[in-house]
């Protein structure tokens, strides 16, 4: 273990978490944008007027539209303005968990971008392998649940430091509803580990890319979409993405930030960065759940001619097919975070006793139900005892 | 001497862990005590990983670190003590109990420091095992093979918890 394989750790951290934040101020304008489209608005449009449209209008393409990029640099002001705003600390506020809300808001979901794979391994000379991923921790998906359990403790501390009325009770509703959607996530994806057969990330993307049986009863072939966990585990797929919602705290189960009720929640007496990191730490969470769609659900990277692309014997090949799977990866995770968005302009609140009888008596029993059945589509053929092979334990080994 | 770089994570977690401990006893906010819990158990956690167990090491993140935390916490923001509330004195169990912990503490130290090396530190417990020591497979078969009985005896146990703690929230009084 030498010292390169150190550097190319840090470049592929550098790499993801410099790609994801520069991602977020761009979901802010498009989220922005997607509102004023769903109420009939135009949204940002002054800053930067000189940008795409006016190229178009200046090549005669469009003359008169509306300027649907007028605001694209909207994000840029955005920053400049948190970053030079004065950073108020409340005088009754408790300083040290005050100061350090925000970064809990921010680090959970960008270490769970540790262990998303983007892609498969390129072999660019022999021997050498360049993994499209951070870490292929064998426990995967638990590393991920460990982290996103941490992402509480932003909005309680939050609200808990900034000692007045409203963040507290934001901060509580934050506690509450996040243990108990945690419950029924942890239930859907445990059914997912079942049918997979294994917690690594990266083994699930290539259970889907391989086929099987789908809802174990039909055959299917791998190469086209039928093999993902979508078509393979349907119950989950929805259960997991309203936990997904109701985990990054987004509409219908923003709860905790409510407006109408807690002025701004967890976040009230935050200005200045501070905001910008829980509001920064939505979106990464936002994009992290997005990530873990499309991987356990949506096949990850793999997109139909993947197969036929890569079994081409050209180096140049397999980066154009691993070049594509990381556009249709980003592609699939902004389409959960679209959702997202499209969804929040979409349905009012849910009101808090709702919310729980939402969680604790729809998603978790709906969850248990699948589990079981799951369990009980999945079991082994039975086999003579003393040749069964242990399923476990030669999934495990080959992940090393 | 140079130390091996799995012995300086053990010993900066080790002492994570120790202080972090004595943060909770000793605060007077019972907040502060429960934020001083996380270090404690990232410190843990970490140590888990080091020896090998990384399955455990994510069931204590996502169990202690993530749920049972959270709900101390909850309890807490929700009676929302005040700080005239908050008792000043110490009672005499506590430390007594500080007081040996701290004791065991300078022992331990004190046999590492007479062996004048933190070489090795690692190897008194994490021995030579193989890859799928600690992994979700090694865990699970003897749990469900061998020691299929107690193992869900216990669930019964902890069903009867569940039941009993329910039961007496709901005691008429």
């Amino acid at each position: 273990m030498g010292w390169e394989l150190y550097v190319l750790k840090a470049v592929a951290v550098l790499l993801i978490f410099g790609g994801v934040l520069s991602v977020v101020p761009f979901l802010v304008f498009f989220e922005r944008k997607i509102s004023a489209f769903i109420q009939d608005r135009v949204g940002p449009n002054r800053v930067g007027l000189a940008g795409p449209d006016s190229l178009l209008e200046a090549f005669g393409f469009r003359k008169g539209t509306r300027r649907v990029l007028g605001g694209w640099l909207q994000p840029l002001a955005d920053v400049i303005k948190l970053f030079t705003k004065e950073a108020l600390i409340p005088a009754h506020a408790d300083r040290p968990l005050y100061l350090l809300a925000p970064l809990f808001a921010v680090l959970p979901p960008l270490l769970a971008f540790v262990v998303i794979p983007v892609g498969q391994d390129i072999v660019v000379s022999s021997g050498v392998l360049v993994k499209l991923q951070v870490a292929d921790l064998h426990v995967g998906i638990l590393f991920v649940l460990a982290v996103a359990s941490l992402s509480a403790y932003g909005l309680a501390f939050g609200g808990w430091a900034s000692n007045s009325k409203f963040p507290l009770l934001g901060g509580v509703r934050a506690m509450a509803q996040m243990v108990s959607y945690e419950v029924g996530m942890v239930l859907v994806i445990l059914a997912l580990v079942m049918s997979y057969d294994s917690v690594s990330l990266r083994d699930m993307v290539s259970r889907q890319a391989a086929g099987g049986t789908l809802l174990g009863i039909w055959d299917c072939d791998g190469d086209w979409i039928w093999g993902w966990g979508l078509f393979h585990q349907p119950l989950a797929f929805v259960l997991f993405a309203i936990c997904a919602l109701a985990e990054n705290n987004r509409l219908p189960f923003d709860l905790p930030e409510c407006e109408s009720e807690l002025v701004g929640g967890y976040h009230t007496e935050y200005s200045s960065m501070g905001f910008g990191m829980f509001f920064q730490g939505e979106y990464i969470a936002m994009m992290a759940m997005g990530g873990l769609l499309a991987t356990m659900f949506l096949g990850g990277w793999h997109y139909p001619g993947y197969a036929w692309l890569n079994a081409s014997d050209s180096l140049l090949v397999h980066l154009l097919a691993a070049l594509i799977g990381l556009a249709v990866f980003g592609v699939k995770m902004l389409g959960f975070v679209f959702f997202a968005m499209w969804v929040r302009w979409t349905l009012p609140r849910f009101r808090w006793d709702q919310l729980m009888r939402v969680g604790w008596k729809g998603i978790i029993p709906l969850a248990l139900a699948n589990l079981v059945l799951t369990a009980a589509l999945n079991l082994p053929a039975p086999a003579p005892a003393h040749e069964k092979p242990d399923r476990n334990l030669t999934a495990v080994t080959r992940d090393r | 001497m140079m130390a091996k770089l799995p012995d300086i994570i053990f010993l900066v977690s080790a002492l994570v862990c120790v202080a972090s401990a004595v943060a909770i006893v000793s605060r007077k906010n019972p907040v502060y005590s429960v934020v001083y819990m996380l270090p404690l158990f990232l410190g843990m956690t970490t140590i888990f990983v080091l020896l090998q167990a990384t399955f455990l090491a994510a069931v204590q993140m996502i169990v202690y670190g993530g749920a049972i935390l959270v709900l101390f916490l909850f309890v807490l923001m929700l009676i929302n003590l005040k700080p005239e509330e908050l008792r000043d004195d110490f009672s005499l169990v506590p430390r007594v109990l500080t007081t040996l912990g701290a004791a065991m503490l300078a022992g331990v130290i004190a046999v590492f420091a007479r062996r004048g090396s933190t070489d090795g530190l690692h190897h008194a417990f994490a021995r030579d095992v193989d890859a799928a020591f600690g992994s979700v497979g090694s865990l699970a078969t003897p749990l469900f093979k061998e020691l299929v009985v107690p193992f869900e005896l216990a669930s019964v146990l902890i069903v009867v918890a569940i039941v009993g703690a329910v039961l007496l929230a709901k005691k008429k009084v």
